[in-house]
């Protein structure tokens, strides 16, 4: 038989735990929402930057630094997680990619260096052999986008210099409420700028296709960045959401488990606790 | 006066979006002047001062680096990182930012370090020279 005042102990402590997941909860499905406002209003001001993009790589044969394919010697891959655990599998599953994506580099003979976005993320690369050139914890919650271009804007003095050959992003999309997806993407050189839409021939470009192609490339970056924190940003509390959900529901299961025992225990003490008076009783009668 | 479609975006939000009259924008090449009918453009944007006429009246604001773009239909659209309407300009914000500007420039850095607190000095001293203008 289960100790009576053992179960009840247990019962508060689940119920406790329960209180803060559900707390956790409530705080991640709020953020969640303002966090996924803010990743779609950015989609009409990287359309437009990309259509411009598109346009001028389309209409005019030129060149520039951004989108020149070089061999990839050295790739500079940006990981950005999340700054707090408790989320499920949001970080190891962002990290797992990232680490695969250097490792694939590593192996096919280039070097691969990392910027990390988020604590753990830095924490990740900080305890492996890989090469960490920038760390930015803490910085996605209450991100501004003037914090993105600065990021952006070190990037691509380092990029014009030749530092990396080409800058990979990894991070989580926001797919729904229920999936949120590790993505791989390709950010400079720029690529898939062809065949984007008819030719507009007559556009006149002011200095030049190139300069406006080139004076884009901050607002380009700077737009990806920010919406790539957001949208991690947005998956991590989805993530977080989801798991504080399940953990909530399990408690609520082993506090009716609990309660069971608990009434079970109390049921079979009353039982003899009749027992003894009655037999007690008889006895005396005798 | 003739109207045009007119959009002003940021990766924050939808800055302006409607009807104007007349957009005024300081490019690489100097200021210029956008009417309706205007032919397909493509021009980068300075730090400065932006207005926008719309119902008879300029309104101006503080734009950083961008890009204006004049579209075969007719509509204007311009990007930008960071607009703001002369009359919500913090003031005191964009004089923090100058000095810390100012203060990186006279440290001994790098040139990519300088590059950046110079356009970053740019960008403030516009906003407060553009900052309560009509």
């Amino acid at each position: 038989m289960a100790n009576m005042k053992d179960v009840k102990r247990r019962i508060k402590s689940v119920e406790s735990t329960m209180q803060i997941t559900k707390a956790m909860q409530l705080v991640a499905s709020s953020k969640m929402r303002k966090a996924k406002e803010r990743a779609e209003a950015v989609h009409p001001f990287f359309e437009g930057v990309f259509q411009v993009m598109a346009d001028i790589s389309r209409d005019h044969e030129f060149t520039s630094v951004f989108t020149k394919k070089k061999f990839k010697n050295s790739v500079l891959l940006i990981v950005i997680a999340g700054d707090r655990g408790l989320a499920g599998g949001f970080n190891s599953n962002v990290l797992k990619l990232a680490k695969r994506k250097a490792e694939e580099i590593t192996e096919s003979g280039g070097e691969a260096v990392i910027m990390a976005i988020g604590k753990k993320a830095v924490e990740y690369f900080e305890k492996r052999e890989f090469k960490l050139i920038d760390g930015f914890p803490q910085i996605a919650e209450g991100i501004e986008l003037v914090d993105a271009m600065m990021i952006a804007n070190k990037v691509i003095e380092k990029f014009k210099i030749g530092d990396f050959d080409a800058v990979e992003l990894v991070y989580t999309t926001f797919v729904s409420v229920m999936t949120q997806e590790p993505q791989h993407l390709r950010i400079l050189p720029v690529e898939n700028l062809e065949y984007l839409g008819k030719k507009h021939p007559m556009t006149i470009y002011d200095p030049s296709p190139e300069e406006v192609f080139d004076s884009l490339i901050p607002e380009y970056m700077g737009g990806m960045l920010y919406s790539a924190i957001v949208d991690s940003f947005a998956s991590e509390q989805a993530a977080r959401r989801t798991a504080m959900e399940s953990a909530s529901d399990n408690a609520s299961e082993m506090i009716e488990k609990l309660s069971l025992l608990y009434n079970r225990a109390r049921q079979a003490q009353i039982t003899q606790e009749i027992t003894e008076i009655s037999s007690a009783s008889l006895n005396d009668n005798s | 006066m003739a109207v045009f479609k007119l959009r002003v975006l940021t990766p924050e939000k939808i800055f302006f979006e409607g009807d104007a009259e007349q957009l005024v924008a300081k490019t690489t090449s100097g200021y210029v002047g956008i009417l309706k009918g205007h032919a397909p453009y493509v021009a980068s944007i300075v730090p400065s001062e932006m207005k926008i006429k719309a119902d008879g009246n300029f309104r101006s604001a503080a734009i950083s680096d961008g890009i204006v773009k004049v579209s075969e239909d007719s509509l204007v659209t311009v990007l930008t990182s960071a607009i703001e309407w002369s009359d919500e300009i913090d003031v005191a914000r964009a004089e923090r930012s100058k000095e810390r500007a100012e203060k990186q420039l006279k440290a001994e850095s790098s040139r990519t370090e300088f590059d950046l607190a110079e356009r970053q000095l740019k960008r403030a001293v516009n906003r407060i020279s553009v900052a309560g203008k009509k």
